[in-house]
């Protein structure tokens, strides 16, 4: 287990309750990702996790011990847990690269080999390794976002934490972070993101949070939580579309001669929606992943 | 994303020819050395030949060997030159008081153009010529990191330069903001008259300054959670200055000092 929260509230200065009572418990090496609407708590929530904001009732341990909010605690807390930030402008500070990665290295107080090291790896590891001495405003978002994971990479944590990492990223970009994210996590590292996009979370997460203004709805595998009618409309989030179209078939399927295999089942329905628009294209198409996919 | 920001203000051009310019393997140290040499020896020349010479070199080292564009170098030179030009004017004219030359009468008042006035504008305006030239050579062959870098290592303090790092970093972001958010109002016709020209600038400049008060929170987080302990560690790796480089400048130099020393009474007038 890396984080429990035991009934952590938070309550901004301007008086928002942004964490209603919250426990939880977040597993050691999992892909975990935390899934709510705007507004519903999710940063307030990952921000928890570093000290960043320090909860105003409730406590909050880190591997069984209770988070202190001293300078030397909170040190080797953040040297252990990463953290990177939605937007990746407000994380790269310095005018290159390579200086915005070796940051948080040499703030570590290791020798230059090491962190020259560490920052190469980083890079390589993000496959940013020949923009090392550009400074940030020639970058694109997508680049900008894998410096700021170089950045907490280099540092080596245990634990990595990345905000919405799939924000303002096209189709292609959002593959390859989250397979970087799917990478660390098999070398042995938790990674935890948060998000509003379900599917994302359902194909990549094996534990979900769901949380609806400060308040955690459910916890678990996700193929559970979506799969609850109930949760899904309580916390505002719409319905994975392999979710909705799996119940879609069931509810049809009645009226086919049974048994029948996925074939029949789409030469049944295609028919059906049988205007020559993209409507019904990306329909056919969706039905045949879903054939690949789904086996009964 | 893309950057809605007026990509013909030449500062961004400045910043992109700093890093692939024909100088960019050089040693920051050797070209640091190379511009703060030609500054000091332009503004102490007592005659116009030397700071001729300098800009000359200068030019020829920018334009030729750099591969700067002509047209983005006199652009920059523009601005330092109007002022020169506009203020040696007034030096020509006001100042002064032995050998008048030349007596100007404008509407009853008279004007009395002495010689050491003459001198000193003449002379003033090449200084600023080869000063400011010399001072373009630095930022437009060398990358404003590298710069701090040899400035951290002769003595300049470590914060000055630290908060020139941050400004340069969001400088070029808050450009962007400003430009994305002075285009949307300009899309709901926050600029169709002098009066809501007012109150969209104003809106944009309050905006902007909550904006920089929310980022400055932010990155200040960022970095705590990255160790930052109030002072921020730097790799400096920077090359080596070549001792050839190293030999030509301190040669130039010389010659150049030689030559203050030949044609310190050539003048003008």
């Amino acid at each position: 287990m890396t984080f429990r929260f035991d009934r952590v509230s938070y309550c901004y200065p301007d008086g928002t309750n942004a964490l209603k009572s919250i426990s939880l418990e977040l597993g050691k090496g999992k892909k975990i990702a935390l899934v709510g609407t705007n507004g519903s708590g999710k940063t307030t929530l990952l921000l928890q996790m570093n000290g960043i904001l320090k909860p105003t009732f409730g406590k909050l341990y880190f591997e069984g011990r209770c988070i202190e909010y001293g300078q030397a605690f909170l040190t080797e807390l953040r040297k252990r847990v990463g953290y990177v930030f939605q937007d990746p402008n407000d994380q790269l500070f310095a005018a290159t690269v390579r200086q915005d990665v070796a940051f948080g290295p040499l703030n570590m107080g290791l020798s230059l080999d090491e962190v020259k090291g560490r920052v190469n790896e980083a890079l390589e590891t993000v496959e940013m390794i020949d923009y090392a001495n550009k400074p940030p405003h020639f970058l694109s978002m997508g680049q900008k976002k894998r410096v700021a994971i170089a950045g907490v990479l280099a540092m080596r944590p245990d634990i990595i934490i990345m905000d919405e990492p799939t924000s303002e990223l096209d189709g292609k970009m959002v593959d390859q972070i989250m397979g970087l994210l799917s990478k660390l996590n098999s070398e042995g590292k938790t990674v935890i993101i948060s998000t509003h996009d379900v599917d994302l979370a359902l194909e990549w997460a094996d534990q979900a949070l769901v949380l609806r203004s400060g308040t955690l709805l459910a916890q678990g595998p996700p193929m559970e939580i979506f799969d609850n009618e109930d949760t899904l409309a309580r916390s505002g989030l719409k319905i994975p579309l392999r979710l909705e179209l799996f119940n879609h078939l069931k509810n049809h399927a009645d009226s086919l001669e049974r048994p029948f295999n996925l074939d029949d089942l789409i030469t049944w329905l295609l028919p059906r929606n049988n205007d020559p628009t993209t409507g019904n294209l990306m329909y056919r198409k969706t039905l045949l992943d879903a054939k690949q996919s789904w086996n009964p | 994303m893309d950057l809605r920001v007026d990509r013909s203000l030449p500062y961004f051009d400045v910043d992109k020819y700093s890093y692939i310019n024909g100088f960019h393997k050089s040693s920051p140290i050797t070209k640091l050395c190379f511009a703060l040499s030609a500054i000091l020896i332009s503004v102490s020349a007592p005659s116009p030949p030397v700071p001729i010479m300098i800009f000359s070199v200068v030019t020829v080292l920018l334009l030729f060997f750099a591969k700067v564009p002509a047209k983005l170098y006199f652009k920059l030179m523009t601005l330092p030159m109007s002022f020169a030009i506009t203020s040696c004017i007034i030096i020509a004219l006001f100042f002064g008081s032995k050998n008048p030359i030349a007596h100007i009468g404008f509407q009853g008042y008279t004007i009395t153009v002495f010689r050491d006035a003459v001198v000193l504008s003449t002379t003033l305006f090449f200084r600023v010529l080869a000063g400011s030239s010399a001072l373009f050579f630095l930022s437009l062959t060398t990358p404003t990191i590298d710069t701090w870098v040899v400035l951290r290592r002769i003595g300049i303090p470590a914060t000055l330069v630290e908060i020139s790092m941050l400004v340069y970093r969001y400088l070029f972001l808050f450009l962007e903001v400003t430009s994305r958010m002075h285009l949307a109002q300009e899309l709901r016709l926050g600029y169709s008259s002098l009066r809501r020209t007012f109150t969209s600038i104003s809106l944009l400049a309050t905006n902007l300054f909550i904006q920089t008060l929310e980022q400055g929170e932010r990155t200040f987080n960022a970095m705590t959670l990255r160790g930052y302990d109030g002072s921020i560690r730097m790799l400096d790796e920077i090359p080596k200055p070549a001792l050839s480089s190293i030999a030509a400048i301190v040669a130039f130099d010389i010659l150049m000092a030689f030559m203050i020393f030949l044609t310190r009474h050539l003048t003008v007038v």
